[in-house]
């Protein structure tokens, strides 16, 4: 196909679409003429002494729906309100802008295809001990755009911290009025420079917009999805925007997007102060390399904890890891390609879905599951399978037997492999164990939970 | 006159019937054409040869909307026209610039020689029913009628810039169509 076959094709256009373009044509002179006419109106009322309400934003003018066939223009954005001498005034408050007036002809966003592009890998480097906070609602409202009024609304948002107390970065989830449902933007901002979302042979196109500069990317999914983010330093503050658009949504989407944009532009004039967030508290962290006697002290985890090593084993690692999301003991021991894994943790309401009854077999016994698993589990008992969860009380020699496989690699343990969990009141423990009995597991899980 | 009142003209085999074309569709017809050869005088003789065209074609043809017959005959045949000079290496118009435009919706790829017209014509048009109404206007404006961005963007009541935007927006999307339609790779 060449360009001329292309320009060819538009012969078979719609009759129908022809002619709507012929007549979208005139009606928007039409609005755009009555449009102009209605905002000098406007602000003449709100000049002259005696009509001009006191000290309010001035009320948008009402655009009349326009016909069916055509599509009525944006009216354009409310000026702000002149000050009247003797009147005091705040010179520098914003004017919220309504969101039906967010006038999309005031910029014109132009989109880098990240097809073209390399993902650049964006992940922060490990950093033991970081954690997080919600946000509260000042630091929320603190973080609304100046002038954004109702036309965004900030969600929720998520403060991320380094191990000593420094803020990292900022999560916000917003939304506005025109948002599509269940689409909401994800916003990131962070004092530090962050590496570019995507990188490509030659430059990206950047779009200005009040004064900032973005770089905006989209991604087209196989299934029609939409991915759209941007990024941009504005006011000092390094932002980068997200929304995951479902399939035929693309032009709302763009529209939600876009407007977003245009509203944290005002970051460039009047960015939010990021190191007036700071934590509430900073968690306890440590990572402790243990020996064994030291694990069996441990006086939250301890007594849980293997008592001792199956015979021909040695001690790989036993670590003490504490931070804001985790809080175990965990040992490891092998044997040649035979390994045994146990950890401790403290049971949590994520962990319920896994919980099985020994009765309920199909959830836990692997000889009714053929290699490969992927396809011989059915899709709701994937999760329960991959690692169920016994009650302690309920233990059985045949529930852990029943848990064992064996398999034939070449090179490898011929061993039984298993994997499941134990909950011990309000404990549980872990346990991936290859080349070890399933009856010598369950003695050590015998004596100590039921003791 | 209503459309389908002259096209009855045709089918009674009135002349009235080609100067009543003229009346009413010869300006938005002589347009398009000149659009596209860059000349007034060439696209007085497409439109010429597009009402002897009608008057061949009607009967049997009975088109519910004569303008849009007239407009695509009037097209097919300046494109022709078009298709024949830029062999000769002459004329001007906005062909060149649309074709050029068009060009980046096929991303540098081709496809199969042996593509056949009418599907191609189908994809567009599916493509087409799917833009919002402003858009597919626009792109209509540009690539169909061939008119200036300066002239597309007094129409909509846009800048020149937004226009230009728009069509952009609009190629990228026509084009990740053709690709996922399989018609470029």
């Amino acid at each position: 196909m060449n360009d001329l076959q292309l320009l060819e094709a538009l012969q078979g256009v719609d009759d129908k679409l022809l002619r709507q373009s012929e007549k979208a044509g005139s009606g928007y002179r039409k609005w755009a003429a009555l449009a102009a006419c209605l905002c000098l109106v406007t602000a003449a009322a709100l000049t002259l002494p005696g009509l001009r309400p006191a000290l309010q934003p001035p009320s948008p003018p009402t655009i009349p729906q326009a016909p069916e066939t055509l599509q009525p223009p944006v009216s354009p954005i409310v000026p702000d309100t002149p000050a009247v001498p003797g009147t005091p005034t705040e010179p520098d408050a914003p004017v919220d802008i309504p969101p039906q007036e967010i006038d999309p002809t005031l910029w014109s966003p132009i989109y880098n295809d990240t097809t073209d592009g390399f993902q650049a890998d964006a992940a922060p480097r490990y950093d033991p001990g970081a954690f997080s906070e919600p946000l509260t609602a000042d630091a929320l409202a603190s973080l609304l755009p100046p002038g954004a009024g109702d036309a965004l609304t900030i969600e929720n948002g998520t403060a991320y911290f380094t191990g000593e107390g420094t803020l990292r970065e900022v999560r916000l989830t917003c939304t506005a009025p025109i948002s599509l449902p269940d689409h909401r933007i994800t916003v990131i901002l962070s004092n530090s420079p962050r590496l570019r979302c995507y990188l490509f042979d030659t430059e990206p196109t950047v779009t200005q917009c009040r004064g900032a500069e973005y770089i905006l990317y989209q991604t087209n999914r196989a299934n029609g999805s939409l991915l759209l983010e941007a990024e941009g330093t504005l006011g000092g503050v390094c932002c980068v925007f997200q929304l995951d658009a479902e399939a035929d949504t693309g032009s709302a989407a763009r529209t939600q997007f876009e407007h977003a944009l245009y509203l944290f532009a005002a970051y460039t004039e009047s960015p939010p102060d990021l190191n007036a967030i700071t934590p509430t508290a900073i968690p306890q962290w440590f990572d402790r390399t243990l020996t064994h006697a030291e694990a069996l002290a441990d006086e939250t985890f301890g007594s849980l904890m293997l008592p001792e090593v199956p015979r021909g084993f040695a001690t790989e690692s036993i670590r003490r890891y504490k931070n804001q999301q985790s809080d175990l003991l965990s040992g490891l021991w092998t044997r040649g390609y035979d390994q045994l894994s146990w950890q401790i943790t403290r049971f949590s309401e994520a962990d319920e879905a896994r919980v099985t009854s020994v009765a309920d077999t199909r959830n836990y016994d692997m000889s009714l599951y053929p290699i490969p698993l992927a396809q011989s589990v059915p899709l709701e008992l994937r999760e329960i399978v991959n690692d169920p969860i016994f009650s302690a009380e309920e233990l059985t020699l045949e529930a852990v037997e029943r848990r064992a496989y064996s398999v034939s690699d070449a090179g490898d343990s011929q061993g039984p492999r298993l994997n499941f969990s134990v909950r011990c009141g309000e404990y549980l423990i872990k346990i991936r164990g290859k080349g070890v009995e399933p009856r010598w597991i369950y003695s050590v899980l015998s004596s100590l939970c039921k003791t | 006159m209503t459309d389908k009142a002259i096209v009855e003209l045709y089918w009674q085999r009135s002349e009235t019937a080609i100067q009543s074309s003229e009346a009413k569709f010869g300006a938005c017809c002589r347009a398009a054409a000149s659009n596209i050869l860059g000349s007034p005088e060439d696209a007085e003789e497409c439109f010429s040869d597009a009402l002897l065209r009608a008057w061949n074609t009607i009967p049997p043809q009975r088109p519910t909307d004569l303008r849009a017959y007239l407009l695509k005959i009037t097209r097919n045949l300046a494109l022709d026209r078009y298709k024949a000079r830029r062999a000769e290496k002459r004329g001007g118009g906005q062909i060149p610039a649309v074709l050029e435009e068009l060009a980046e919706c096929l991303g540098g790829g081709s496809a199969e020689d042996s593509l056949l017209a009418a599907e191609l014509s189908d994809t567009v048009n599916r493509f087409l029913r799917s833009l919002p109404r402003r858009e597919c206007g626009v792109f209509l404006r540009r690539y169909f009628f061939a008119e200036p961005a300066a002239q597309i963007a007094r129409r909509f009541g846009l800048t020149e810039n937004h226009v230009k935007v728009l069509l952009c927006r609009v190629r990228q999307k026509l084009r990740q169509h053709l690709r996922k339609e399989g018609l470029i790779p």
